[in-house]
C-alpha cells in the first residue's frame, strides 16, 4: 500500500481536510461524519457478514478458517474505525475527545498549510524532517490510517485461502458422499436382487403352480389306486367264475360217478337175476350161476369204487372252494386296505406339502416385506446424499461472499488512500441484501435474518418456499 | 419402461437419480453435461429428459431451448439446486418459460422423481412457448 503514499498531489478541494475556515469546513466536518458513521455501519455488516458465513454452516465444515476469518474481518474494520478516532485524536493533539475542525488546524498548521499550499504531505514531511506523519495524495495520513490500509490490503490473502478451503471441503464431502452412495448401491442392488429373486421364486403363481403340480400328481396316485381296485374287483369277479366252473365240472363228475353207481346197482340185480334163473336150469345152468357171481362181484367193486371216488371228488370240490373263497377274500381285504391305506397316506402327504408350501409362502412375504422395509430407507439414503451437491452449492456461495467481502475491504483500502471521500463499490449493506437476494433456500434466508437479529415469521418462510 | 436421458454434472447426484429412474423400471442413459446430451439426443430417441440446469459445461436451459426449438416434445423435468445467482424460485421458473414440463429441486425423493416422469411421459408433450 505504500504506492499509493507518494507524489501524488493532493488536488481534490473537497476533502475534508484541505480548508479549515468558512462554508468548507463546514462541509469537511459534514463529510467526516458522514465517514465515520460508514466505517461503524462497515463494522457492523462485517461482523454480520462473519455471523452469517458463521450460522450458514461454514462454522461445522471449516473452524479453522472461520475461526482466522473472523478475527480479521473485525480487525480490518476495527482499524478502519480506529483510524478515524485516532485521526481526531491527532487532530486534537492529545487525548480521547476529538477536536473539532477549528482546533485541529490550529494543531496541525504543518499539514494543512501543506495541503493548502499544493505540497505533498511527503513534501511536507520531508522539508520539514518529519516521519510521524505518513502521507496519502490528498488526504491527510497517520499511521493507524497506513496500518488500517494495510491490514484491509492483507485480506485478499484470507478470502484467498478461505475459498482454497471452502474447495477443498467441498472435494472431501464430495469424495465421501461418494464412497457413502458406492456403498448404499452395492447394498441396495443385493436387496435388489433378493427382493428380484423372492418376488420370481415366490410369487403367488409359482406358488399356484406348485400346489396345481402337486394337486395333479394326487390326482394321478388316486386314478392310480382306482384302476388298482377295480381290477382287483374284476380278479375278485374271475375267481368268483372259475370257483363256479370248477363245481360245475366237479358235479359233472360226480354226476358220472352217480351213473357208474346206477349201472353196477343194476349189474348186480342183473347178476341175481341170472343167478335165480341158472338155478332153476338145474345142472345146465350151474355155469351161468359161477358167471353170475362173478359179475355181481364186480359189480361191487365198481360200485365201491364209484362211491370212494364220489366221496373223494366231492371232499375236494369242497376244499378248493372254501380256499379259493379265503384267498380271494382276504386278497380282496388286503387290497381295499392297501389302497385306503396309501390313499391316506396321499392325503397327509398332500397336507404337509401343503403346511410346507404355505409356511414357505409366508416366509418369502416376510422376507420380502422385511426386504421393501430395507429398501425404501436405502433410497431416502441415497436421496439424502444429495446434500452434497446442496452443500457444495453453499460454500461456493460462501467463497463468493468471502470475495466480495474482500472486494469490498480493497475498494475501503483504496478509497482510504485516495482523495475520494466515495466509493465507486457498492455499500457492504447492499451486498448483504444481495447475498440475502441469492440465497437458494429458505434456510439460508432464515439464517440471514437471524443473524442481522430479524425476525423470520411464518409469512417469510412461506413467501420463500412458494413460487 | 421408458428410454430417460439424465444429464447431471454431481457424480452423488448423477448415480443417485439413475438409481431412482432405474428402480422405476426405466432404461437410463446418463451424461455428464449439455453437450454430451446434445449429442445423444441426435444420435437416438428418448421417452424423457431428466436434466439439471447449471453444469460445468454449459447452461441447461439452452439445452432445453434447443431440444424445443427443433420441434422435440420430448417430455422434460428439469432438477435443479438453485443457483448462487439465483434462487431456486427464479431457477424453476426460468426452467419451465425455456420448455421444461416439471421443475424439481433438490433434493427430491424417488417417489416425487418417479411420478414426476411418469407424469410427464403421460401428458402431451410440450413446445416451446417462445419465451425462453
Amino acid at each position: 500500500m505504500t504506492s499509493v503514499a507518494v507524489s501524488v498531489r493532493a488536488a481534490s478541494t473537497s476533502d475534508a481536510y484541505d480548508d479549515v475556515d468558512g462554508p468548507a469546513a463546514a462541509a469537511s466536518t459534514s463529510s467526516h461524519d458522514m465517514r465515520r458513521t460508514v466505517f461503524k455501519a462497515l463494522i457492523r455488516v462485517g461482523v454480520a457478514a462473519v455471523a452469517v458465513m458463521a450460522d450458514l454452516g461454514l462454522h461445522r465444515v471449516l473452524p479453522g478458517a472461520l475461526t482466522a476469518l473472523a478475527p480479521v474481518t473485525a480487525f480490518a474494520f476495527g482499524m478502519a474505525a480506529h483510524w478515524l478516532t485516532g485521526a481526531q485524536r491527532q487532530g486534537a493533539g492529545s487525548g480521547a475527545e476529538p477536536a473539532s475542525r477549528p482546533d485541529r488546524a490550529a494543531a496541525e498548521p504543518e499539514m494543512v498549510g501543506a495541503e493548502r499550499s499544493g505540497v505533498t504531505l511527503v513534501e511536507a514531511n520531508e522539508r520539514d524532517g518529519r516521519n510521524d506523519v505518513i502521507a496519502f495524495p490528498g488526504r491527510r495520513s497517520t499511521p493507524e490510517m497506513d496500518r488500517a490500509v494495510q491490514e484491509l490490503d492483507q485480506y485478499s490473502a484470507f478470502t484467498d485461502i478461505l475459498a482454497k478451503q471452502l474447495k477443498s471441503v467441498t472435494d472431501v464431502s464430495e469424495e465421501a458422499a461418494g464412497t457413502i452412495l458406492s456403498n448404499l448401491t452395492g447394498v441396495d442392488e443385493k436387496v435388489s436382487d433378493l427382493l428380484t429373486f423372492i418376488q420370481t421364486s415366490g410369487s403367488s403363481d409359482q406358488v399356484t403352480q406348485v400346489i396345481s403340480e402337486i394337486e395333479s400328481q394326487m390326482q394321478g396316485c388316486r386314478e392310480l389306486l382306482d384302476r388298482f381296485a377295480i381290477r382287483q374287483r374284476d380278479d375278485a369277479q374271475e375267481s368268483q367264475r372259475q370257483r363256479s366252473q370248477l363245481g360245475a365240472d366237479t358235479r359233472s363228475v360226480l354226476d358220472a360217478l352217480d351213473g357208474v353207481n346206477r349201472i353196477a346197482r343194476q349189474t348186480t340185480m342183473l347178476s341175481l337175476n341170472v343167478s335165480i334163473e341158472a338155478a332153476r336150469a338145474g345142472e345146465a345152468g350151474r355155469g351161468f350161476s359161477v358167471i353170475a357171481v362173478e359179475i355181481r362181484k364186480l359189480a361191487s367193486e365198481v360200485q365201491a369204487i364209484s362211491n370212494d371216488v364220489h366221496s373223494r371228488v366231492e371232499a375236494l370240490m369242497q376244499s378248493v372252494t372254501v380256499d379259493l373263497s379265503l384267498q380271494t377274500q382276504n386278497r380282496e381285504e388286503a387290497g381295499h386296505n392297501a389302497i385306503a391305506n396309501i390313499a391316506q397316506t396321499l392325503s397327509a402327504l398332500t397336507d404337509n406339502l401343503m403346511t410346507l408350501v404355505a409356511h414357505q409362502r409366508d416366509i418369502l412375504q416376510k422376507v420380502e416385506i422385511e426386504n421393501e422395509a430395507i429398501a425404501k430407507p436405502l433410497m431416502d439414503m441415497m436421496g439424502s446424499i444429495q446434500f452434497q451437491d446442496i452443500i457444495r452449492q453453499q460454500l461456493e456461495q460462501l467463497s463468493r461472499m468471502a470475495t466480495q467481502v474482500g472486494e469490498h475491504l480493497a475498494a475501503v483500502s483504496a478509497m482510504l488512500g485516495s482523495a475520494k471521500t466515495d466509493m465507486d463499490d457498492e455499500m457492504l449493506s447492499d451486498k448483504l441484501d444481495q447475498m440475502f437476494n441469492g440465497y437458494v433456500m429458505a434456510g439460508q434466508r432464515e439464517t440471514h435474518m437471524a443473524a442481522r437479529g430479524q425476525a423470520v415469521t411464518q409469512d417469510t418462510a412461506a413467501r420463500i418456499e412458494l413460487f | 419402461m421408458a428410454a430417460v436421458l439424465l444429464i447431471e454434472d454431481v457424480a452423488v447426484v448423477r448415480t443417485t437419480l439413475m438409481k431412482f429412474l432405474e428402480r422405476g423400471g426405466h432404461a437410463v442413459t446418463v451424461c455428464e453435461g449439455s453437450h454430451e446430451a446434445w449429442r445423444l439426443l441426435n444420435q437416438q430417441r428418448f421417452d424423457a429428459v431428466v436434466t439439471d440446469i447449471w453444469m460445468k459445461d454449459g447452461d441447461g436451459l439452452d439445452l432445453i431451448g434447443r431440444i424445443r426449438a427443433r420441434g422435440d416434445t420430448t417430455p422434460i423435468v428439469v432438477i435443479t439446486g438453485g443457483d448462487p445467482r439465483s434462487p431456486q424460485s427464479t431457477s424453476v421458473d426460468a426452467a419451465i418459460r425455456a420448455g421444461a414440463n416439471q421443475a424439481l429441486m433438490k433434493p427430491v425423493t424417488k417417489t416425487l422423481l418417479l411420478d414426476t416422469v411418469t407424469a410427464c411421459l403421460q401428458s402431451p408433450g410440450k413446445e416451446n412457448d417462445g419465451q425462453a
